[in-house]
């Protein structure tokens, strides 16, 4: 570096220096508030959470990993041992589409209470 | 952590200003450093602060850059939605005039000169100027904050010193 960067660069530095002392009120007053911001996040941040807070004791540690393991291996087990559902026989199947497809009137579901009373009368 | 950011909120203030050239967005980009800096690395050492806080103000730079170029892509689709400007070019216009009545006016105008200067720097040599020669960051830590490797930290550097020269040799 010679002689006249370096004089350039010492002038340009002073330069910089110097323009901080004439920054608007407004502006330094918008720099102090956010470091409060800043700072109040960092009390924030540091101060240990009050809620929601549940510590392990060390001992614990090993049975609960234990239990876990043994959840996991059961959840497994129960998983391929389950027999699969049974196959929807496909007649009933069809069956049951028509059924639910029907439109039947709303006036049966209206009188099915008094449908249900004249079976059993019918058959009593 | 009070006395760090005191000790570097103007400068962060100015550095920002001379990238954004508007005063709301770089005081937005220093509050936002300093809340990322405070809610993300307080409970590290001090001595961490000064590189970190750094890399964070020109991560926050960078970020304006890039939501400005999307901002300008869509302007240029819309023009009817562009915002009016306070941007006067009287006010920008080089004062050719300027003469050395006393000190106080010459260093006045040295230093709207070199403002301006390194506010028309592109941003990388602008970013690689100002972390070496006003924060004082060596190569090293200049190409960490700037996230790019030493060697283009001293080419982005040295363009910069030589098109400032040119500039301020009149006030040197």
């Amino acid at each position: 570096m010679n002689k006249n960067e370096d004089d350039f660069l010492i002038v340009s530095r002073r330069l910089l220096d110097d323009s901080l002392e004439g920054l608007d009120n407004s502006v330094l007053s918008r720099l102090q508030k956010s470091r409060k911001l800043a700072l109040n996040a960092v009390v924030q941040t540091s101060a240990p959470s009050t809620k929601n807070t549940f510590i392990i004791p060390s001992w614990l540690a090993p049975v609960s990993t234990g239990a876990a393991f043994a959840t996991i291996t059961l959840s497994v087990t129960l998983f391929w041992t389950q027999p699969l559902p049974q196959k929807v026989h496909n007649d009933n199947f069809m069956e049951d589409i028509n059924l639910l497809s029907q439109s039947e009137e709303l006036d049966l579901y209206q009188n099915l209470e008094f449908y249900l009373w004249l079976e059993d009368e019918t058959t009593s | 952590m009070e006395n760090f950011l005191i000790s570097v909120e103007k400068r962060a203030f100015k550095t920002a200003y001379f990238a954004t050239r508007n005063q709301e967005d770089a005081l937005d980009i220093v509050q936002d450093a300093m809340m990322k800096l405070a809610q993300s690395y307080a409970h590290k050492s001090a001595d961490d602060w000064p590189p970190l806080f750094h890399r964070i103000l020109q991560t926050k730079i960078f970020d304006y850059y890039r939501k400005q170029k999307v901002r300008n892509q869509w302007m240029r689709l819309f023009p009817g939605f562009s915002e009016d400007t306070d941007d006067n070019p009287i006010d920008q216009a080089v004062d050719e005039s300027r003469t050395k009545p006393d000190d106080k006016l010459f260093q006045h105008n040295a230093m709207e000169a070199l403002e301006k200067a390194i506010q028309n720097l592109p941003q990388r040599q602008q970013q690689a100027f100002l972390l070496r020669v006003w924060e004082g960051l060596d190569v090293a830590e200049t190409a960490n904050c700037m996230g790019c490797s030493q060697g283009s930290v001293k080419t982005h550097y040295s363009r910069a010193v030589h098109s400032l020269r040119l500039v301020m040799e009149e006030y040197l």
